[in-house]
């Protein structure tokens, strides 16, 4: 197996190059001036020229990518432009807000939405399936942005059991993770349900069954462990669309992560920034879709990696 | 309390645990002999700002960004400001006079030292000019101070600023937060760093700022007054209802750009006061005057005439703006006001007959979205009035960054622009009206021409004479707003902001940013 993670890993760098390279050809394609949304409207072309120079950004495209990529490996992802904050340090800062977000987020989802599709598909047909069912087709509909505004006036400006906005605490986590997490705990909820009532009509249940083993050992043993390759799959796609859903809930809530970093960064032109979190954010999410394909050995010994 | 963002998962390590118990039972031990209120009255305290945009930098030389300058007056100070009523009066310099026009003298404050302990001086300030009109640096408002040729420090505390023209301008653009002292060493040692390494000689001084968060408290070297508030803590809330909402909450103090449609529903909270202040930001068309049909003005007037801007203060902006009466905005010096332009569509149509046009012609309307309050939407509403009067007006809505690289190119009959929805803000009369209406300036993007208009603009940079002043500049717009109309003028803006019952002596200068240093909490 370690010699299947190994090349995995090496896979990942040409992953990598080839991302760091689409980033740097899409932002310098696309219209819009660093230089000028550094000097502003009031400054004049002399100005925003000389910032230019000073950025480097007068020079050949071939050499801008290349001084970027010699200091990338050398670890150092440049300054931003606006802020001229050095971007390791500013990721640095920003990164594990959004990793707490989207982990606390991502825990919700799995705990909630397997507990709530087990119970919904072995309890099929009944009030609490149709109520976990309404429950998650709200959860797919409702856009993260009205959720958000509508918790925050709920249980933070009316019952005032939580703080409105920022990051402190955890109490601060609470209502970010139920807006954040909502949608994949919907997700995962449903696809429990389905995965979980397809293996319930499989023989070997039936058997387990006949041979008189109680409810609660059918499903977890036998039931459970057959049923969550679908929803792990699912799960490691999710924490995907968590990383980058982050963008909304961090607006609503003024959490200071990544996502809102790097829409701002792109809206400025912030070459630097937006290049390193694209880059993070590949890397993040390759570990998790191998993280995912180990998982799958695991609960099926069937799977094999050499 | 540790509030360091990674507090809640970090595992305690042991030093930290016994810090925290040797303070917890060295509280317990004091606690009997602590007189009753003394823990309230050790409280810090605490004013709570919340803004819409994060800080990006605390250089002085590097912001553009208003909400910026909330912190940086705080920390920063300039040879000469402008106080809350409107006067230019010393800061760091005591007095000043000028020679011939030319040389600029000011007396310097004695004994001013940065918060770092480095030493205010005519030196230091002559760095700071250096720096300043380096052209190699970009200095981002580099213009304002183009015609210093050179600075000297001619004794501990006299500098001298020369200027190749008379350059009148130059007090009022002193008063900028760009023309802030910086310690030259320190200055020298961080280069960029001291976007988040600023150091001055204001009230303040930073602490501490990561992510969307900073705090400035008191300057130990402050030997002015001092302000109410131990520290001053600024919370970026980009979402306008979550801004209300800790607002109502009571988890900040202050908030900014409140959402014009929702003042109503604020005004009514008991806890809430809503204080609106005017704004110097003025919202128009700029007009490329190069492209036909724009070249006639009788086009540019038929367009002044075919919009209701009431209407659009009115209904759009709910009454937070006020239709233009002068083509610069409140606040500048040397600002007349004259009556608004009427909503009058026949008289634009006859006036497009006349300028050859009766069946109208087809134009494109530029906008952002959301840079200034309801643009778009204004931008929409001008649209349907333009086709009122026989104009085939289509709306184009950029993201800001290719807008202002597309609007801001260099006038031209094929550029591409016909007419692009911008705010203009900034102090000073010739700041305002020469960098925009002068045919020799490089922030004319209009290609707005009027040999009298240049001429006064001139003459307006050599007098030194403030009844002179103010009867060029009235004479400049005049002719600007009344008659030329390179700008199809729609409002001024208001500042909208709330704060929690108790706060008191809040201003909003009318560039948009906050005298914190003044606030007091009940």
């Amino acid at each position: 197996m370690w010699r299947y993670v190994l090349r995995r890993l090496l896979v990942l760098v040409p992953v990598l190059l080839a991302v760091a390279l689409l980033t740097f050809l899409m932002l310098h394609l696309i219209p819009g001036d660093p230089a000028r949304s550094v000097a502003g409207l009031n400054a004049d072309d002399a100005v925003v020229e000389a910032i230019r120079h000073e950025l480097g950004l007068d020079r050949p495209l071939v050499v801008q990518f290349g001084i970027y990529l010699t200091s990338v490996v050398r670890g150092d992802f440049g300054r931003s432009i606006r802020s001229r904050k050095p971007v390791a340090q500013e990721l640095a800062e920003r990164l594990p807000a959004t990793v707490h977000l989207a982990l606390a987020a991502a825990c919700l989802s799995t705990l909630l939405g397997v507990a709530t599709g087990i119970v919904s598909a072995v309890r099929r047909q009944t009030v609490l399936d149709f109520t976990v069912t309404g429950l998650a087709i709200a959860g797919v509909s409702v856009p993260v942005y009205w959720l958000g505004l509508m918790l925050i006036l709920v249980f933070a400006v009316h019952l005032e059991w939580f703080p409105t906005t920022g990051y402190d605490s955890l109490r601060h986590l609470v209502l970010p993770a139920v807006t954040l997490g909502y949608y994949s705990t919907a997700v995962v909820s449903r696809m429990t349900r389905s995965s979980v009532l397809d293996v319930l009509s499989r023989d070997y249940v039936r058997t387990a069954r006949a041979k008189g083993l109680a409810g609660p050992a059918v499903i977890g043993r036998h039931v459970l462990k057959n049923a969550m390759i679908p929803t792990v799959t699912v799960l490691g796609l999710q924490f995907g669309a968590l990383l980058s859903g982050a963008v909304i809930t961090e607006f609503v809530f003024a959490w200071p992560g990544v996502g809102k970093y790097a829409v701002d960064a792109t809206l400025a032109r912030d070459y630097p920034v937006v290049q390193a979190v694209v880059l993070m954010m590949a890397v993040i999410f390759t570990a998790v879709n191998l993280a995912v394909d180990l998982l799958y050995a695991y609960l099926d010994p069937r799977i094999r990696y050499a | 309390m540790d509030t360091r963002p990674d507090a809640l998962t970090r595992p305690l390590d042991r030093r930290a645990f016994l810090r925290g118990a040797s303070i917890l039972t060295a509280g317990a031990a004091a606690a009997p002999l602590a007189p009753r209120g003394a823990s309230a009255q050790a409280r810090p305290k605490e004013l709570v700002l919340a803004e819409g945009t994060a800080l990006k930098t605390l250089n002085p030389y590097r912001s553009i960004s208003t909400p910026e300058r909330h912190f940086i007056n705080l920390i920063f100070q300039r040879l000469v400001k402008i106080d809350s009523r409107g006067q230019i009066v010393g800061e760091l310099a005591e007095s000043w006079e000028v020679k011939d026009g030319l040389v600029w003298t000011f007396k310097l404050r004695k004994g001013v030292r940065f918060s770092n302990g480095e030493p205010f001086n005519a030196a230091a300030a002559k760095a700071a000019f250096d720096v300043i009109t380096d052209k190699a640096y970009a200095h981002v408002f580099a213009a304002q101070f183009s015609g210093i040729t050179r600075s000297e420090a001619v004794d501990e505390t006299t500098l001298r600023l020369y200027t190749e023209k008379p350059f009148s301008p130059l007090l009022i653009n002193l008063c900028s937060h760009s023309a802030s002292m910086v310690p030259p060493k320190h200055f020298k040692d961080s280069k960029e760093d001291f976007s988040f390494k600023p150091v001055g000689t204001g009230p303040y001084m930073l602490k501490s700022w990561e992510g969307d968060t900073a705090a400035v408290v008191r300057n130990p070297t402050w030997s002015g007054p001092q302000p109410w508030a131990d520290s001053v803590k600024y919370l970026t809330i980009p979402e306008d209802q979550a801004r209300v909402a800790a607002l109502e909450r009571g988890e900040v103090d202050i908030a900014v750009k409140l959402p014009t449609h929702d003042i109503k529903r604020i005004r009514a909270h008991p806890n809430v006061d809503v204080e609106i202040f005017p704004s110097v930001y003025t919202i128009s068309f700029e007009v490329n005057v190069l492209k036909k049909p724009f070249t006639d003005k009788r086009v540019r007037q038929a367009l002044m005439y075919a919009i209701d801007r009431k209407a659009i203060t009115q209904g759009i902006l709910q009454g937070f703006a006020e239709p233009c009466v002068s083509p610069v905005g409140p606040g500048i010096p040397s600002r007349r006001t004259f009556d608004p332009w009427p909503y009058d569509p026949k008289k634009a149509k006859a006036l497009l007959a006349e300028a050859g046009y009766p069946n109208g012609f087809t134009m494109s309307v530029w906008s952002p979205h959301g840079r200034y309050l309801k643009d778009a939407e204004a931008a929409e509403a001008v649209v349907s009035y333009l086709k009122d009067v026989g104009i085939d007006a289509s709306l184009k809505i950029f993201e800001w960054s290719p807008y202002v690289d597309a609007a801001l190119q260099k006038p031209s009959p094929t550029k591409a622009m016909d007419m692009a929805l911008l705010g203009r803000a900034v102090m000073g009369a010739d700041f305002w009206m020469h960098r925009l209406w002068s045919s020799q300036s490089p922030g004319n993007i209009t290609g707005y021409h009027n040999p009298k208009v240049d001429q006064l603009l001139e003459a307006g940079r050599q007098t030194f004479n403030k009844a002179e002043a103010d009867r060029i500049y009235g004479e400049v717009q005049e002719i600007v707003f009344k008659d030329d109309v390179p700008f199809i003028f729609l409002h001024h803006q208001s500042q909208v902001l709330g704060v929690r019952k108790g706060v008191t002596g809040l201003h909003a200068y009318s560039e948009e940013y906050l005298d914190l240093a003044g606030v007091r909490k009940a």
